[in-house]
């Protein structure tokens, strides 16, 4: 028997599978055939017999390779894997030696990584994550667009145009958003908020109820049974999640709604206070009118229908019905928009351009750490020069260091996740009630897989620079300079680069804060046209047996006579609605005697109003009179207008007296009231007509769902007289329930909450910047001061006054610094530019801000130079040298 | 049991337990298998030598280039642990199926 000679053919060069198979078949046909001649047969029958056996060489060569390449790729995935983990084990052994920057490196990445995973995950929630809808991208809302101007809602004729497109949409729904409605029998009314919608609804969404029906066409007829589908946040909390609520009836204004279905649990994130979806029922009048614009409408597209089609189609819709009215303006149109963006709305935008600043916070904090390890390269220099000589390839030495950063950055990520876990609790708490979805925000596996994809990428930006270098070429000079350093190391473009670079983006990110800063103050300084302080608002509904208008008129009369008579009330006023609470009723309107055309007419919001609701909100009155009692229905037509809307109407000219043509009726103006900014803060006021609320027509009480809000200014904390306030508006009737209660400065404070989030949330992230950034600095200008403390001593033993070392080391530590301010303020230019929709009263490129944000930074970092300059000029020239 | 599995198999079985002893080049695994059955079995190297590449992969077996006593280079295998499970199984699983089929196809 042959013995083998053990020795392994790994060192050697692999030889390849051919050759491999090659060798061993010929030695075993050579075998076979000393066998045969030995048992006598001739040499050359033997080799045809020895090769006959194998059958097919080719196919059985062929055969044997490919088991063998298997073998060998599984082989060096194996080796590959056995050197990483060695690098890792050998990275983590290093670590451990010097925990002091294991520690600062880590908690840093862990910093950067955990805020970026926490904005990845709100961003995530809002605007990435699917709606829970079958096939939800081909779920559409339409957007009117009349004479430039974006509108939401649709006339009834309209919606008839865009069902008929059935060419575009399988299924058009139209949709009241914000209906209400009045639960009796109860203790205290109720009023839950939900939506009106039409039998289509829920087969647009393509959704179906959990528990029980969706709504059926016959649900929708104008008459039929009063049915509601209710969400499952209320069945859970109202109804404790009882499967026999499905056939229970609810008593609404005396009227039994039977409930037919429960919505699914995720259905709600679409918007936590829709408590209930109720059928819309459109009258065939209704549905063929070219007035009142209420609706909502959405669609699901017909197969194979692009967006740009469902666009064109509704187009086409909207212009036909603007045809059959003449009177009206022909300078309409309409486009369809994925439903996910409307919800979304612009916070896709607010989230992207939070993740980019929390992007480069985390950039910044690369950089620091990459720094430290430069710094942590050139000190292991000499011993990565020796490991060189002892053999390692040069990529052998470069994996090295890279898997030291990949074990720091997937440290600093695990940190990082449970830092994540807590800073989106913090916010969605901090967050500004109405962010569609925020509340779902949570560490998931997508925001896991993306944290893992960010680690990698920052191990690679925080181990490339140091390692190329460290590995590079220079390598050889650092055994020769005895370990002081890394050869050229006489001037540093690689570290005053990270330095430069790190300045940079704190400067992009604090003047982006900045901006937002000042807009924030821009905002607090703008006088909103009315006293916030000291007002309580909350809405009221008449049941539906209201049905006469002056009835309602009397009711809500004696309704605002018991309020002021409470204690503590100053005033008390009633008005259809309250400013900044994006509820605006408009119209278009033009002066007596003037023709004007539907696009000359001018366009102002209208809201009807009590006596005294001027001097209960704290607003300027101009000129004329306020309403009085007596402008009733039976009175002449009167209104006041609004400053703005009297500069619109007869500019340079005394409005009162005079008379306008509105909604097809003629009246006085008898007053002008200051303006007030209705819409928002950072919008300029509306024009806005006011008309007294006892000459509201039926049609509109109707409308409104004969709701009014009662505004009081009280005299003690507006929420301290609620209880009194409810039971006064009780005792004139009892079913008349309170909604949406609160002071006017919670409303006023909650329309800047979007802007003031936005402002801290980039503030917090430009002061963490600025923090990261000193940091990198003091390590950087501390680093040269200790690598050339011979240098110094030499300096100053050869007659250097501590003036020369100072600016010497000033000089070093500044110089980058001025670069990065100088790109930063580029970068901010170009940048700040992103931030323009959410700026008010300050320019994107405003200088002012520059130029503080540019001082700010390089005061700190000229602080950050100065503690180890000052070490620098206190070195003593003997002990410097000695310690060579 | 489908028939071509129970011949691989065998084969395996037959050419690990020809390797259970000492590390064997092809050729002497297969005179191993022709003395221990009188030259009954005869394995063609067609068979052999790509069942000894899959047992290779999958690391049943290792293999060395060697010298042989004549002085020759050969690829020499030897057996693995893994391969010592695989062996010990493939001859529990034989002797069973030849239990099951033995009363069937040669009755008493």
């Amino acid at each position: 028997m042959p013995r083998a000679r053990t020795f392994s053919w790994s060192f050697l060069r692999r030889p390849r599978v051919e050759d491999e198979v090659d060798d061993e078949f010929a030695f075993h046909v050579d075998m076979t055939m000393q066998m045969l001649v030995a048992q006598g047969s001739s040499p050359d029958d033997a080799r045809a017999e020895a090769v006959r056996r194998f059958g097919n060489m080719a196919v059985v060569s062929a055969e044997c390779q490919h088991f063998g390449r298997q073998r060998d790729r599984s082989r060096s995935r194996a080796e590959y894997m056995r050197e990483l983990l060695q690098d890792i084990t050998f990275s983590l052994r290093q670590l451990r030696r010097t925990p002091g920057f294991a520690i600062t490196a880590i908690v840093t990445l862990a910093l950067g990584i955990g805020a970026t995973a926490a904005v990845f995950s709100a961003l995530y929630a809002v605007v990435l994550s699917p709606l829970p809808f079958a096939n939800a991208d081909r779920v559409v809302q339409f957007e009117g667009i009349r004479r430039g101007s974006p509108e939401e809602t649709f006339t009834g004729a309209e919606i008839s145009a865009l069902r008929a497109r059935t060419d575009a949409f399988s299924y058009v729904a139209a949709v009241r958003f914000g209906a209400g409605l009045t639960l009796t029998g109860l203790d205290v009314p109720e009023v839950i908020g939900g939506m009106l919608v039409s039998a289509d609804y829920l087969r647009v969404l393509g959704v179906s109820p959990q528990v029980g029906r969706s709504f059926v066409d016959s649900d929708d007829h104008p008459g039929a049974p009063e049915v509601v589908i209710i969400s499952d946040r209320y069945w859970k909390t109202r109804f404790n999640g009882e499967k026999s609520i499905i056939g229970r009836t609810l008593l609404v204004e005396d009227e039994r709604y039977t409930v037919i279905g429960v919505m699914p649990a995720d259905f709600d994130a679409l918007g936590a206070d829709n408590q209930f979806w109720a059928p819309l029922r459109m009258s065939a009048e209704q549905l063929a009118s070219h007035s009142g614009r209420s609706l909502s409408v959405i669609a699901r597209l017909a197969p194979g229908v692009t967006l740009a089609r469902a666009s064109e189609a509704a187009r086409a819709a909207v212009r036909l019905t603007a045809e059959k009215n003449p009177k009206a303006t022909q300078d309409v149109s309409a486009r369809a928009r994925r439903y996910i963006d409307t919800i979304v709305g612009d916070y896709r935008q607010r989230l992207l351009i939070l993740l980019g600043a929390v992007g480069l916070v985390l950039l910044i904090a690369c950089v620091n750490v990459a720094n430290l390890l430069l710094a942590r390269g050139t000190v292991r220099a000499r011993e990565l020069a020796i490991r060189a000589a002892l053999g390692a390839g040069r990529g052998r030495l470069i994996r090295q260091l890279l898997a030291e950063s990949l074990v720091l950055a997937l440290a600093g990520a695990t940190l990082g996740v449970a830092i994540a876990f807590g800073l989106v609790k913090v916010l969605v708490s901090l967050a500004p009630s109405g962010v569609p979805r925020l509340q779902h925000a949570g560490v998931n596996g997508v925001v896991l897989a993306f944290t893992f994809v960010v680690a990698i990428v920052c191990s690679v930006v925080i181990g490339l620079v140091p390692s190329l270098r460290t590995a590079g070429p220079g390598l050889q000079t650092s055994l020769r300079e005895g370990g002081r350093g890394a050869g050229g190391a006489r001037r540093d473009p690689l570290r005053a680069f990270l330095v430069a670079t790190e300045i940079a983006l704190a400067m992009t990110l604090l003047t982006g804060s900045g901006l937002l800063i000042r807009t924030a103050i821009h905002l607090q300084e703008v006088n909103p046209g009315f006293k916030s302080t000291n007002l309580m608002t909350a809405r009221l509904l008449l049941p539906t047996r209201y049905r006469d208008a002056a009835l309602i008129a009397r009711t809500y009369d004696q309704i605002r006579t018991a309020a002021s008579e409470v204690p503590g009330v100053q005033h008390a006023a009633l008005v259809s609605m309250v400013p900044l609470t994006h509820n605006q009723l408009a119209t278009s309107l033009a002066p007596e005697g003037r023709t004007l055309s539907a696009d000359e007419r001018i366009n102002t919001d209208f809201r009807y109003t009590s006596p005294d609701y001027f001097d209960t909100m704290g607003m300027s009155f101009i000129d004329g009179r306020d309403f009085d009692r007596t402008d009733d229905a039976s009175a002449p037509k009167v209104c006041i207008i609004s400053a703005a809307l009297a500069k619109k109407l007869w500019p340079g000219e005394r409005a009162v007296g005079k008379r306008i043509e509105v909604m097809s009726d003629k009246m006085t103006v008898v007053g002008v009231a200051g303006d007030v900014h209705d819409a928002a803060l950072s919008v300029p006021p509306a024009p806005t007509l006011y008309m007294p609320f006892q000459q509201t027509p039926a049609g509109m009480w109707a409308a409104t769902s004969r709701s009014l809000v009662l505004v009081t200014r009280t005299v003690p904390r507006p929420e301290t007289i609620l209880p009194a306030l409810r039971k006064a508006v009780m005792s004139v009737d009892a079913s008349v329930p309170l909604a949406d209660e609160g002071s006017m400065s919670d409303i006023l404070s909650s329309s800047m909450a979007k802007s003031r989030f936005n402002m801290m949330l980039l503030a917090t992230l430009g002061v963490i910047a600025l923090v990261l950034a000193s940091i990198g600095v003091y390590g950087v200008v501390a680093y040269f001061v200790s690598q050339r403390t011979r240098e110094i001593g030499v300096r100053m033993a050869l007659g250097a006054a501590p003036r020369d070392i100072w600016r010497l080391v000033l000089n070093r530590g500044l110089r980058p610094i001025v670069w990065g301010a100088i790109a930063g303020t580029v970068l901010s230019l170009l940048t700040t530019r992103l931030l323009r929709e959410q700026l008010f009263g300050v320019a994107p490129n405003d200088p002012t801000t520059l130029m503080v944000v540019g001082a700010l930074l390089l005061g700190v970092a000229v602080l950050a130079t100065i503690t180890p300059a000052r070490r620098a000029m206190r070195v003593m020239p003997s002990s410097a040298l000695a310690a060579e | 049991m489908p028939a071509t599995d129970r011949l691989h198999g065998t084969l395996d079985a037959l050419v690990l337990k020809a390797l259970s002893a000492e590390p064997l080049h092809g050729f002497g695994i297969l005179r191993w298998i022709a003395e221990r059955t009188d030259d009954v079995v005869q394995v063609e190297e067609g068979s052999l030598y790509p069942a000894l590449y899959r047992m290779e992969r999958d690391g049943w077996l290792v293999a060395e280039w060697g010298v042989t006593d004549q002085g020759r280079r050969a690829k020499f295998y030897s057996i693995t642990a893994k391969g010592r499970r695989q062996l010990n199984a493939e001859t529990r699983e034989l002797a069973s199926f030849i239990a099951a089929i033995t009363p069937v196809l040669l009755p008493a």
